[in-house]
């Protein structure tokens, strides 16, 4: 059944085949063709094994997952595959668990041999990222061709030590130019093998975005600050007045309440930069001389997405998780569109192996990331 | 047997319609020739097969590179020998039906419930290979970095006070059967911390002179101080710390590669409340040893009560808690458990 649902995807892909050669085909969607039930088999299984296993069953349990969520995207009527094996994630693991029991032991051990190790491992971040890219390129495919990353030891450093340092000093006006830096790093190391993707981004793009961010976040600042003057006049005329319990505590409330609808706010306009400058870069994407990337992601709808799983996920007692993983994985998908040349040229891949998931493993227990 | 596929030039997107076919353990490729509508079959070694996952085209890497996508569904016994021996019986697991599912729920409900259970008693094992020696340099290196940040002030308790309650506090310490006597070190406790009283793992123990003061007589800043070394005796500090990891761990292997919004927050929030209801387990624990220890030199079981109920009616609700979030029991249930124990 679900390989004649195929079918009919793989003759909408090539629909395009009569157009002259070296135009663009009108965009096409992605597809996902996964499901909540299907993948809560996935998940529970993978859960239950791991804790049986002592978590060495996790590793396997990774790539079921991504698997899962290759094979069911189609772009042009074919799907992602991952190619990750189980031993390759457990080696990575086991490496990253012992560098990491040691780094902490000899912390323990040597509070000063501790600011040493950070000072070591600040300069491996960047090849971790490195590491950690190539892994997740080098074992995703697409008609038999795996993407490629090459970005270099000191590019990898601007972006994740340079420059948030300088957004950070220039009090996040710098921001939109951090994050274009980081876009065009990814944009311009990634490639289908040998075929590179490509994007031109314009720095009035990002500032524009964030000016419209900016602006919408004054209220929100404006009332925090408020609200920071409300509570503590409140406090100092209620320390002189301590016997109205009840005033103070119902004005508590409020002052709880206020709090955590202005940290909403302004979670929801940064989640709402986010996306705004993602769309930037898919909409810029390039494949050489192959296709063009779009997308119609709507920051609303997104949001909705993330408030109704956050409140799913604790009351379902988490069972609904595989539910809301599904769901915001279809919305990315869904919401990306690509305009292939009519000519489409082959594709040619590198030779394969010297990949390691020890930077991607590593990575991910450390927290090291770069996110678009 | 005749399965549909793609088949892919060797590190190429090139590709052709192709039929895949089984003949007593060989396997056959029959490829169209677009030029002459003819076909020609070959011989194929498969190299490696992509376990199944789900449902969707299966991945075959052939011996010479090349690669096949088999989209036809995959009879049974087809691949036999080239893929792994479990993985059909993960796949049948994996496939949704709702008693399956249910009876799936009820697993994974019995797993975290002995989770729970393992996770203290493999802590505390673990930490029954932690030497002394190594638990008393924990314990000062935490204790020297305590004093770089608090830099409190030294007590300005009369000498004979202190010199007094150290005695006194030695020979509960001779009770409680300690390898090594914690030292007891008077501070002034000022803004940040006020009436209190902690030990470091293998000690030392602090007590502040808010503390001593607020508690009044020395029989119930002893009290106070024979819970303390309850929890240095029982290895407290060192136990909470392995149980922690352990949490944490447990929830990096539950939750690990989701990438979901929200989850990572929820599983801060289990591991504080795990690691917060362990803390007050030990509370509870210290509290009924250390009135122990005060029994066994003679004193009254109910000093360690009432110094709890002096220090309760000074904080008023807050520390009446004990919910999921404190690290204490509510001090009236301590009180309670106290006078009730025999």
């Amino acid at each position: 059944m679900q390989s004649d649902n195929n079918q009919t995807t793989i003759t909408a892909g090539g629909s395009g085949d009569d157009n002259t050669s070296g135009t663009q085909v009108p965009p096409q969607g992605f597809q996902f063709t996964g499901n909540a039930k299907e993948y809560f088999g996935i998940w529970i299984v993978n859960l239950i094994l791991s804790i049986l296993t002592l978590g060495i069953y996790s590793a396997w349990a990774k790539v079921r997952q991504l698997s899962y969520f290759h094979s069911n995207t189609i772009v042009l009527g074919d799907r992602l595959a991952y190619h990750a094996t189980g031993w390759m994630i457990l080696k990575g693991r086991l490496i990253s668990v012992a560098v990491i029991a040691l780094l902490t032991l000899i912390s323990f051990i040597s509070p000063l041999l501790q600011i040493a190790i950070t000072l070591l491992i600040i300069p491996a971040i960047p090849w971790v990222i490195n590491q950690s890219q190539r892994f997740q390129a080098r074992m995703t495919s697409w008609r038999n061709v795996r993407f490629n990353w090459t970005g270099t030891y000191w590019g990898a450093f601007k972006i994740v030590l340079l420059w948030p340092l300088a957004t950070a000093l220039s009090f996040g006006l710098l921001l939109p130019m951090a994050n274009k830096a980081t876009h065009s790093f990814i944009a311009s190391n990634l490639g289908l093998g040998k075929t590179p993707f490509e994007a031109t981004l314009l720095t009035g793009a990002y500032y524009k975005v964030f000016g419209i961010a900016a602006l919408l976040a004054i209220p929100g600042a404006a009332a925090f600050v408020a609200l920071a003057v409300w509570i503590i006049s409140a406090t100092a005329s209620s320390a002189g007045n301590s016997g109205l319990p009840n005033v103070q505590s119902g004005g508590e409330a409020i002052g709880v309440l206020l709090t955590v609808i202005v940290v909403i706010w302004l979670g929801a306009v940064s989640f709402f930069y986010q996306i705004w400058t993602r769309n930037i870069l898919i909409n810029s994407l390039r494949l050489k001389d192959a296709a063009s990337f779009s997308t119609n992601m709507k920051g609303r709808k997104i949001l909705w997405i993330v408030a109704t799983n956050t409140l799913a996920i604790p009351f379902s007692l988490f069972l609904l998780l595989p539910w809301s993983v599904v769901r915001m994985y279809r919305y990315s998908v869904e919401s990306t569109f690509v305009s292939p040349r009519a000519d489409l040229p082959e594709f040619l891949d590198e030779r394969r192996g010297g990949v390691s998931s020890f930077g991607e493993e590593f990575g991910s227990m450390e927290g090291i990331d770069i996110a678009i | 047997m005749r399965l549909r596929c793609h088949i892919y030039e060797a590190y190429s997107s090139k590709r052709r319609d192709a039929v895949l076919m089984e003949d007593g353990g060989r396997y056959l490729v029959a490829i169209t020739d677009e030029a002459t509508g003819q076909e020609i079959t070959e011989e194929v070694v498969l190299k490696h097969v992509q376990p199944a996952v789900g449902t969707g085209p299966r991945h075959v890497l052939l011996e010479d590179e090349r690669a096949l996508d088999i989209l036809d569904p995959i009879p049974a016994g087809f691949l036999s020998g080239l893929e792994g021996r479990h993985s059909h019986w993960v796949l049948w697991l994996e496939r949704f039906s709702l008693p399956k599912a249910a009876l799936l729920v009820v697993v994974l409900a019995g797993c975290i419930f002995g989770v729970r259970w393992a996770l203290p008693v493999a802590a505390d094992l673990s930490t029954n290979l932690v030497p002394s020696s190594a638990e008393a340099y924990l314990g000062q290196v935490s204790f020297e970095q305590f004093e770089a940040i608090f830099q409190l002030d030294p007590s300005s308790l009369p000498a004979h006070q202190r010199k007094r309650l150290r005695q006194e506090a030695r020979a509960l310490a001779a009770v409680a059967e300690l390898e090594q006597k914690p030292e007891i070190l008077f501070r002034k406790g000022g803004r940040d911390l006020g009436a209190i009283a902690f030990a470091f793992p293998g000690g030392p123990i602090i007590v502040t002179d808010e503390l001593v003061k607020e508690m009044g007589e020395d029989r119930l800043v002893l009290a106070v101080i024979a819970h303390e070394l309850a929890h240095v005796k029982q290895r407290h500090g060192l136990r909470q710390v392995a149980r922690a990891t352990g949490a944490v761990l447990v929830m990096t292997v539950l939750l690990g590669g989701t990438d979901v919004s929200g989850v990572e927050e929820l599983s801060t929030l289990v591991i504080a409340v795990a690691s917060n209801g362990y803390s007050r387990e030990f509370e509870r624990d210290a509290d009924l040893r250390g009135a122990e220890i005060l029994a066994k030199t003679g004193r009254k079981k109910n000093d360690l009560a009432d110094a709890l109920e002096k220090l309760g009616s000074s904080c008023g609700e807050t520390c009446d808690d004990g919910g999921f979030f404190s690290t204490h029991p509510g001090t009236s249930e301590r009180i309670e458990a106290l006078r009730s124990s025999p």
